[in-house]
């Protein structure tokens, strides 16, 4: 059994990253370039296990989403991953719900444990 | 700032097992001459500063970075667009420790050839690397206001490479 994760990141070096770290375990992939877009597609994904997120994003960022997602009763966890390490704004995320902070460039392998963690392939 | 922007340069590249090392400007005529192929702006804010980090480019150094992020098929504006943003994200954490928090915006990346920028208002200074065959530059342009004061107590930042799982 595979689980599909969401990738939101408006650059597409990071999208192509994270999709290739997450491939290759068996994970399955859908990109978004920012929250507004990842709100239209997730309407229409019901599979989602889990969400990678930016924070700092053209027309909705991370933050904003999380509270969206927040009003609208998602269990879908999600993880910032993201340049920014300002321990308000990880607070700030964290009570809204995120499951974790990723500090940019990224581990491979942390990502991959993260998603082990929080969305298990075959579960 | 310049120390802060130099060491968080060869850190961002030591990262991706880029070696870089300071030079002097790679042209007479400024910048990167007429190599200059990629250019990317991230403009930030805080309490009574605020400015501009700008990361130029050759479309060799570019390329480079592309194929160290994990080669695959990407467009170079938004290769040099996340390596700006990375490299302010850096800063943007010492800064934090000495009490200097700001805010980042996203970058706009352009692509051309022979780019040139306009001159910095405030303090600014450019700083040259070179890696492996290409060239890149940086210039962090800051404007403090009068009555600017560092915040106390800061607290420490999340490091690049860091994950935390709540």
């Amino acid at each position: 059994m595979t689980a599909r994760v969401m990738v939101i990141d408006d650059s597409m070096l990071v999208r192509r990253q994270v999709s290739a770290a997450l491939k290759t375990p068996g994970y399955l992939v859908t990109e978004a370039v920012d929250g507004v877009d990842a709100l239209e597609k997730l309407a229409g994904l019901t599979d989602t296990k889990l969400i990678v997120c930016d924070v700092n994003m053209p027309r909705m960022n991370g933050i904003e989403l999380l509270e969206k997602l927040s009003a609208q009763g998602s269990a879908v966890p999600v993880v910032m991953l993201t340049t920014e390490g300002q321990p308000e704004l990880i607070q700030r995320a964290r009570s809204l719900g995120a499951k974790g902070w990723i500090v940019k460039p990224f581990k491979p392998e942390f990502l991959v444990a993260t998603a082990a963690k929080l969305a298990p392939l075959g579960a | 700032m310049d120390q802060h922007l130099l060491d968080v340069a060869i850190e961002l590249f030591a990262a991706y097992d880029v070696p870089i090392e300071q030079c002097a400007a790679p042209s007479e005529s400024g910048l990167l001459g007429n190599e200059t192929y990629c250019m990317s702006s991230i403009g930030y804010v805080g309490n009574g500063v605020k400015g501009v980090l700008i990361l130029a480019a050759t479309r060799a150094a570019a390329e480079a970075w592309t194929t160290a992020a994990g080669g695959m098929e990407c467009d170079l504006v938004d290769t040099v667009g996340e390596f700006s943003n990375m490299l302010l994200g850096r800063l943007k954490g010492r800064l934090l420790k000495e009490g200097i928090p700001i805010s980042l915006a996203t970058p706009m990346t352009v692509i051309g050839d022979g780019l040139r920028t306009s001159i910095a208002p405030g303090a600014s200074s450019w700083q040259f690397f070179e890696g492996p065959g290409w060239h890149l530059g940086t210039r962090l342009d800051a404007a403090f206001e009068p009555g600017f004061r560092r915040e106390e107590t800061p607290a420490a930042p999340a490091e690049a490479g860091d994950a935390i799982l709540f």
